[in-house]
């Protein structure tokens, strides 16, 4: 199982895709961060919860392109054939399974720990270069920490269930970015309250303040039975 | 050794591979034919449980899964263009290390083996069929597996190359692994095959070693010459071996030199001529196989009548 996730993280990390990523996220922290947020719009100096929306703002805008990085770590091995190295490696399909699932955790959580740092960091260097100074910050740290981070983490979660269930990569990004989009749009016409327990709304619903535990058990509860679905179906699909 | 039992798979209600049961020796390289749509790939594939079907293949008495390192076991190349396009031959191969727990330190070694170390940190989307064979064969040897499954490993390279990979497989076999490797190059197949499995439209035809394939085809015949031509004649009925006269000599079919040698010493027939016509192993292939095709062209001759009677 070690092996196998040593070999997870060079995947990984021996692929363009994944700094192209990681540039759009630094690129989107300077932008709104630094430039709009900080440099440029001073009208909100005396918001003390400036700073901690800043990074609020950076888990949420950031966590699509952090998904798609473990998206592209089970759908590239689909689409060049490498899943057959990968599987015949491996004692067994769940470890493999598990290796993306870990590797898949601990890159979101890394990665989202660290745009989500940056971003208030850049707004004050903004500010500073600017010549503004803010009211006194207020910033939750904890509150922020675990929402974001469950936030990002289901996020990934749900990008890896769908990319083993479609395998195909442009198919798993379209259905990846479709479903949250029209589909749950259109259901939500259907359910209407009832709409908080969809994937991708309840996801959405963790940063409001109201209905906390149900919320939390619902986005839970799709990443636990989705992974199973997809561990069951890796197991037994043909591997191409 | 690898024993693969009855293994079948069926796609809905097509039949890819139905019951097939076949011997890899060590010591030997075992070739596997079968034409387009037989069935070999899949047959590889339900070998290392990629695909999900019937039947069960051991290495060594034991299934892959019970091996805590497979990639120390059996190494494979079923796609000539398996690697992500721009990530470097180096660090392909150092996912495939890590993932098998082999020492990073062989990827070079493998690296130059097949030739490719001036390329190691070249992305192989730009690499040649040869080249990109050559670096399916860099992974399947990265593990000192005692066994390979090779999937026409010969297709895109040079004849060099083809040379290389030869006396590669016979060396790789000729230290105790085994080697299992399908070719439609049938040349190529009879220079360095041991043994033969043969499928067709998804069913076993022979397995057998490649000596008795062709020793056993209707085409294999002797040419015996003798002083004593009516003689030799009759000891030739009297085997009851069949045979055509030809001027001097006697064609004889589906015997071997020693058959022959042996009846005409007892009668006491001298013999002037004793030689042995084996037919190729393409003869032979194309013997055992006909009927067996799934997918078949038409020759031009057909073609051209066909084109007569729709004007």
């Amino acid at each position: 199982m070690i092996a196998q996730i040593k070999s997870e993280f060079k995947k990984l990390l021996t692929i363009r895709s994944t700094y192209v990523f990681l540039l759009f996220c630094l690129a989107a922290d300077i932008l709104f961060a630094f430039y709009v947020e900080g440099f440029r719009v001073t009208n909100f100096v005396n918001d003390p919860g400036k700073l901690a929306e800043q990074s609020r703002s950076a888990f949420q805008s950031l966590g699509l392109l952090i998904a798609l990085v473990g998206m592209l770590l089970i759908t590239h091995e689909y689409r060049y054939n490498t899943i057959m190295y990968t599987i015949t490696a491996a004692r067994s399909r769940a470890q493999v399974f598990f290796a993306k699932f870990i590797v898949v955790t601990v890159f979101t959580v890394v990665a989202s720990l660290l745009f989500a740092a940056l971003a208030p960091l850049l707004t004050i260097i903004g500010l500073q270069i600017h010549g503004t100074d803010m009211v006194a910050q207020s910033f939750p740290y904890l509150d922020i920490l675990w929402h974001g981070l469950l936030f990002s983490w289901a996020y990934s979660i749900f990008a890896l269930i769908v990319a083993f269930i479609v395998r195909s990569q442009v198919g798993a990004i379209v259905s990846f970015i479709l479903v949250p989009g029209i589909g749950e749009s259109l259901l939500t016409l259907l359910l209407k309250d009832n709409s908080k327990y969809l994937p991708f709304t309840s996801l959405n619903q963790i940063w409001m303040k109201t209905d906390t535990q149900t919320t939390v058990i619902t986005v839970l509860a799709y990443a636990v039975v989705g992974s199973l679905v997809a561990l069951l179906l890796f197991q037994k699909r043909d591997a191409n | 050794m690898i024993v693969a039992q009855n293994l079948t798979k069926h796609y809905r209600k097509k039949i890819a591979v139905e019951d097939i049961s076949f011997k890899v020796e060590t010591g030997k390289v075992t070739g596997f034919l079968g034409p387009n749509g037989a069935g070999k790939s899949t047959t590889m594939r339900l070998m290392l449980g990629l695909d999900s079907g019937q039947g069960k293949t051991t290495f060594d008495d034991k299934p892959l899964a019970a091996y805590t390192q497979p990639s120390k076991i059996v190494g494979i190349l079923l796609e000539a263009k398996a690697f992500h396009p721009t990530r470097s031959a180096q660090n392909h191969l150092g996912i495939l290390a890590a993932a098998g727990g082999i020492p990073s330190s062989r990827v070079l070694e493998v690296l130059d083996i097949v030739g490719l170390a001036d390329v190691a940190k070249k992305g192989p989307g730009k690499f040649s069929l040869g080249m990109a064979q050559r670096l399916g064969i860099a992974a399947a040897i990265l593990g000192q597996p005692k066994y390979l499954l090779l999937d026409e490993p010969a297709n895109g390279l040079d004849p060099e190359g083809i040379a290389w990979l030869r006396s590669f497989i016979k060396d790789y076999a000729a230290q105790g692994n085994a080697v299992f490797v399908s070719s439609h190059l049938l040349s190529e197949m009879s220079q360095m095959a041991d043994n033969i499995v043969v499928i067709g439209k998804g069913k076993l035809i022979a397995s057998t070693s490649v000596a008795d394939m062709l020793a056993g085809n209707g085409h294999a015949s002797v040419t015996v010459r003798s002083s004593d031509s009516a003689k030799l004649e009759a000891v030739l009925k009297q085997q009851s071996f069949t045979y055509s006269k030809q001027s001097g000599s006697f064609q004889v079919n589906g015997v071997k030199t020693d058959d022959i040698g042996k009846a005409a010493f007892t009668a006491g027939v001298p013999i002037l001529e004793l030689a042995g016509h084996n037919t190729s192993l393409e003869e032979a292939f194309l013997e055992i196989t006909s009927g067996a095709q799934e997918y078949k062209a038409h020759t031009a001759h057909t073609d051209s009548k066909a084109k007569k009677g729709k004007s």
